[in-house]
C-alpha cells in the first residue's frame, strides 16, 4: 500500500504545474549563470587571483567547467529551497485545501502510510532537483568552459584541488547538499501539516531559513551554544568536501545533525497528521 | 445482521460538544437515512465512522469489529462521498479513479474503471480534466470512486447538496440502482428528507447531538398523527364550521384559504362531508402524512 | 707538488680577482646564449601561505631571445618574476650596472656577489644581487627586488645541462602579501575555527625541478601563440 501510494505521489507531483516551476527556475538560474560566466568569466577570476597576481602567476584553466560547478553550487544552494519548499509544502496542505484529503483519509492506506508515502515522493523530487542541479552545474558547464583543477576561494585563501580528485568530491558534496535541501524539505512538509493551505507551509519554511541564517551570522555569543544545532548552520556543508585536509569529523557532525532534523520533522509531522481531525 | 453499529458516541472539540451521544445501528441491505438539522452532528458523526475524526467516547464498529483496530480492513469494505467529491482537478476523470484504485485495497483491474466510468454515465469524458467538469459529474465521479472496489456499505454524506434538480434526480437515481441493483448497504444523510421518505427503509434523527428517534420509516410515519391540507373558498364560514364541530382539533392557516388540520382521529369522511354541507366552498383535500412533518416535530421537541 | 698547488691558486685567483662584474656576467650570458631553444618537463611545488595547490606537472618551453611558455594540464603557481626575465634582462648589458661585492659559498659552490643596478627608472626590478660562480660561470642566486613584488630570491641547482647554464632545480623564495577576501565571496562554513594569524607579509618558496631537457632541437614558433 505505501508503495502504490508513493507512485500515487510521485503522479500528483510530476502532474503538478507547479513541480515544474522548481526545475524550469533552476534551469533558468543556471543558464543564467553559465551565460554570465560566458560573457564575464575572466574578470570573475581576475578577483579571485587579485590578491596574488603581483607577486605569482596562475598558469592554466582556471575559468573551467568545476569552477562554473562550484560557483553555480555556492549561488544557487541558497535558492533552491525556496523551490523545493514550493512542492513540498503543498503536500499536505494542498490536500487540504483542495479537499482531496477525504478521500484520501477515508482509504485504507494508514495516516502514517499517507505521511510516508508523501514524505518518500518528496525525497525523490529532491534528490531528482539536486541531481538537476548538478548535472547542469557540471556536465554544461563542463561542456561549454571544459575541464581543469578547481581553484576554491575560502576566507582564509586559496585551495587549488587536481582535476583526478574532483570527482568524488562533486559526488559527496551533491549528496551532502541533498541532504541539507530534504531537511528543507521535510521542515516544510511538516509545516504543511498543520496548515489548510499551501502559502502558510512555503512562507513558513524560507521564514525559518532566513531567520536561522541571519541568527548564524550574527556574531553574538548569545547564539554560539545553538548555532552548531542549527541545520542552516550545516546547509554550507557540501562546501567542506571541497577542503583539505579532509575535515572528516565536521562532515560526519553535520550529516549527524541534518539527519536528526530530518527524523525529528518526520516524527513531528507523523504525530501532528495522526491526530488531526480532518474538518475539511 | 448489523453492518454498522454505533453506541453512545461522543465528539468535542474542545468546550465544544458537538457530538453528545449518539447511537443506532444499520443492517445488511438497509438503505439508512441519516437526519438531521443543520448543526444537529451528522457531519461529525459521519466523519467519525469514517476515521477522519478521532472520537471522544464511545463505540463504533463496522461488520462486528471495532473500527479503530481494524480500520484498513473496515475501509476497505465501505465507499464513501463526504459532502461533496474533490477530485484532482489537474488530473482526468480516469487518472482520479485510477489513484483511488490503488489505495482501495483491492485490485482494480482498469476495465473495472471504464466499466465504473460507464455506470455513472461518464463514458467519453474519462480522458477529460476533472477541472472541467460540473458539480453534477464530480458527483458522479464521486459515486464511481465509491463502487470501484465493490464496497459493502456506501455511506453517502449529503450527495445531493449544491446540485440542480436535475443533478438531484441524477444522484437519486444512481442510490436507486444501488439498492436495487447491486444490493448494497447504504448509509445516507441528506437535506431532501423527501428522498430519505422514498428511498430509505430504516432511519435515525438526531439533533442537538443526541439520537432523537431510530427506526424503520414506515413505521414512524405511521405512528404519526394523519393530515389533511384544505383549500376553500369561504374561509370564514370554515373557520366557524370547524369550531363548532371540532374544536379539539389543531388548525393552523397555512396562506390565504388553505388550512393544515392535524388529524388526531380518523374522522376524514365525516369531515369533508360537514364541510360540503356547511357550503365553505370546499375546493381541495390533500391527505399530508410526511416524514418532513415528523422531523419538524421531532426536533422541535 | 705543494708549492706547485699553491702558486696555481694563487694564479686562479689573480685571474679571478682581475675579472669585472660585466665579465662575470658575460660568462654567464655566453653560456646562456648558445640556447637557441629548450624544452623541458617541469615539476611545480609551492609552498605558500593561503595557498594550498598540489604538486603540478608542466611542459616549459624557450626560444630566443623571449619566447617563453609554460604548460600545465591543471593549475600551476609560478613566480611573477625571476623565471623568463632575468636571462633577458643580464642579456642587455647597456640597461644595467654592475658592482662586484663580497664572495659567498652557497651549497658548496663559491660564488661571488655582483649587484646590478638598472639604469632605466621604470625598470621592474630595482636591485638584482647575482652570486655567479667564477669557477663555472653559473648563477647559484639571485636575489631580486622589485617594485611590486617585494624580494624575490632563488636559488639554483645545476645536474646534466651545465653547458647551457639551464638549471636542474630553482628554488623561489617570494614574498606573499596578506590575503584579504570579502565575506560575501567565501561562504565555507566555521571559518572562524580555522583562522590563523598570519603577518602582514609572509615567504613562500616554489621550487620548479626541471628534467628531460631538449636543447637546441629547434621549436616551431606556433607552440607559443596564445590559445
Amino acid at each position: 500500500m505505501l508503495l502504490k501510494n508513493t507512485y500515487n505521489e510521485l503522479l500528483k507531483i510530476a502532474t503538478k504545474i507547479r513541480s515544474y516551476i522548481g526545475i524550469g527556475a533552476l534551469t533558468l538560474l543556471i543558464f543564467i549563470v553559465l551565460f554570465a560566466m560566458k560573457a564575464d568569466g575572466k574578470s570573475y577570476v581576475g578577483f579571485v587571483t587579485a590578491s596574488f597576481e603581483q607577486t605569482l602567476s596562475f598558469n592554466g584553466k582556471i575559468l573551467n567547467g568545476n569552477l562554473i560547478a562550484f560557483i553555480i553550487m555556492q549561488m544557487l544552494i541558497v535558492h533552491v529551497p525556496l523551490l523545493i519548499a514550493l512542492v513540498t509544502g503543498d503536500l499536505l496542505s494542498g490536500e487540504e485545501a483542495s479537499g482531496t484529503i477525504r478521500m484520501l483519509a477515508t482509504k485504507p492506506i494508514s495516516r502514517t502510510g499517507i505521511v510516508l508515502s508523501k514524505w518518500i515522493a518528496a525525497t525523490i523530487y529532491t534528490f531528482i532537483m539536486t541531481l538537476w542541479l548538478g548535472f547542469l552545474s557540471l556536465f554544461v558547464a563542463k561542456w561549454m568552459f571544459g575541464t581543469g583543477d578547481l581553484i576554491v576561494l575560502n576566507s582564509n585563501g586559496l585551495l587549488i584541488l587536481p582535476e583526478a580528485d574532483l570527482a568524488w568530491r562533486f559526488g559527496a558534496s551533491l549528496l551532502v547538499a541533498f541532504l541539507a535541501l530534504w531537511t528543507v524539505a521535510t521542515l516544510a512538509m511538516a509545516f504543511s501539516a498543520f496548515a489548510k493551505n499551501s502559502v502558510g507551509p512555503i512562507v513558513s519554511t524560507m521564514s525559518v531559513i532566513i531567520l536561522f541564517t541571519i541568527i548564524g551570522t550574527l556574531d553574538v555569543s548569545v547564539f554560539d551554544s545553538i548555532k552548531p544545532f542549527m541545520f542552516t548552520t550545516h546547509m554550507a556543508a557540501w562546501r567542506s568536501l571541497f577542503d583539505d585536509p579532509f575535515p572528516t569529523g565536521e562532515i560526519i557532525e553535520s550529516v549527524v545533525i541534518l539527519t536528526a532534523h530530518i527524523a525529528g520533522l518526520l516524527l513531528i509531522t507523523l504525530v501532528r497528521f495522526n491526530k488531526k481531525d480532518i474538518t475539511s | 445482521m448489523s453492518l454498522i453499529e454505533v453506541q453512545h458516541l461522543q465528539k468535542n472539540f474542545g468546550a465544544f460538544q458537538a457530538v453528545k451521544d449518539v447511537s443506532f445501528h444499520v443492517n445488511e441491505g438497509d438503505v439508512f437515512g441519516f437526519l438531521g438539522p443543520n448543526g444537529a452532528g451528522k457531519s461529525t458523526t459521519i466523519r467519525c465512522l469514517l476515521s477522519l475524526i478521532r472520537p471522544s467516547g464511545g463505540t463504533l464498529n463496522f461488520f462486528g469489529k471495532s473500527l479503530n483496530e481494524n480500520r484498513s480492513e473496515v475501509l476497505s469494505r465501505v465507499g464513501c462521498i463526504i459532502e461533496k467529491p474533490d477530485f484532482y482537478k489537474y488530473l482526468s476523470a480516469q487518472r482520479n479513479l485510477e489513484i483511488f484504485a490503488r489505495i482501495c485495497g483491492k485490485d482494480i483491474a482498469p476495465r473495472q474503471i471504464q466499466e465504473m466510468l460507464d455506470f455513472v454515465g461518464l463514458n467519453g469524458r474519462e480522458k477529460d480534466k476533472v477541472s472541467g467538469f460540473s458539480h453534477g459529474m464530480k458527483q458522479r465521479l464521486g459515486i464511481a470512486q465509491t463502487l470501484l472496489h465493490n464496497p459493502d456499505i456506501v455511506i453517502l454524506d449529503e450527495p445531493t447538496t449544491g446540485l440542480d434538480p436535475q443533478g438531484i434526480i441524477e444522484v437519486r437515481n444512481l442510490i436507486l440502482r444501488l439498492r436495487d441493483e447491486q444490493k448494497k448497504t447504504v448509509l445516507l444523510s441528506s437535506h431532501q428528507l423527501s428522498e430519505i421518505e422514498i428511498i430509505a427503509n430504516r432511519m435515525v434523527i438526531i439533533n442537538q447531538g443526541k439520537t432523537i428517534v431510530e427506526g424503520e420509516v414506515h413505521e414512524l410515519l405511521e405512528k404519526q398523527s394523519l393530515n389533511l391540507e384544505v383549500t376553500v373558498e369561504n374561509a370564514p364560514k370554515f373557520e366557524e364550521t370547524m369550531q363548532q364541530h371540532y374544536p379539539h382539533l389543531i388548525t393552523r392557516l397555512l396562506y390565504k384559504s388553505t388550512y393544515h388540520i392535524e388529524m388526531l382521529e380518523d374522522v376524514r369522511l365525516e369531515m369533508i362531508q360537514r364541510m360540503v354541507e356547511s357550503g365553505c366552498g370546499l375546493k381541495s383535500v390533500i391527505p399530508k402524512r410526511s416524514l418532513e412533518d415528523f422531523f419538524i416535530k421531532m426536533t422541535e421537541k | 707538488m705543494r708549492i706547485f698547488l699553491f702558486l696555481l691558486g694563487l694564479s686562479c685567483l689573480g685571474y679571478v680577482n682581475a675579472q669585472t662584474a660585466d665579465a662575470l656576467i658575460q660568462s654567464v650570458v655566453a653560456k646562456i646564449n648558445t640556447v637557441n631553444d629548450y624544452k623541458a618537463e617541469l615539476q611545480i611545488k609551492a609552498a605558500i601561505p593561503f595557498i594550498k595547490v598540489p604538486i603540478a606537472d608542466a611542459t616549459i618551453y624557450y626560444k630566443k631571445t623571449d619566447k617563453f611558455k609554460v604548460e600545465s594540464k591543471g593549475i600551476a603557481i609560478l613566480p611573477k618574476q625571476g623565471l623568463s626575465d632575468l636571462t633577458g634582462f643580464l642579456s642587455n648589458t647597456k640597461s644595467y650596472s654592475a658592482i662586484l661585492g663580497e664572495d659567498k659559498t652557497i651549497n658548496e659552490h663559491k660564488t661571488k656577489l655582483v649587484s646590478v643596478l638598472p639604469s632605466a627608472e621604470n625598470s621592474e626590478i630595482i636591485l638584482a644581487k647575482v652570486y655567479i660562480s667564477p669557477t663555472d660561470a653559473l648563477i647559484y642566486r639571485t636575489v631580486l627586488t622589485t617594485k611590486s613584488s617585494g624580494t624575490v630570491s632563488i636559488d639554483y641547482e645545476y645536474n646534466h645541462n651545465k653547458q647551457y647554464a639551464l638549471p636542474s632545480k630553482l628554488t623561489f623564495n617570494v614574498d606573499i602579501k596578506k590575503f584579504k577576501m570579502p565575506k560575501s565571496v567565501a561562504s565555507d562554513i566555521r571559518n572562524n575555527d580555522k583562522k590563523k594569524k598570519y603577518k602582514e607579509n609572509e615567504k613562500g618558496t616554489i621550487v620548479l625541478v626541471f628534467t628531460s631537457y631538449e636543447v637546441n632541437k629547434g621549436l616551431s614558433d606556433a607552440i607559443f601563440k596564445e590559445d
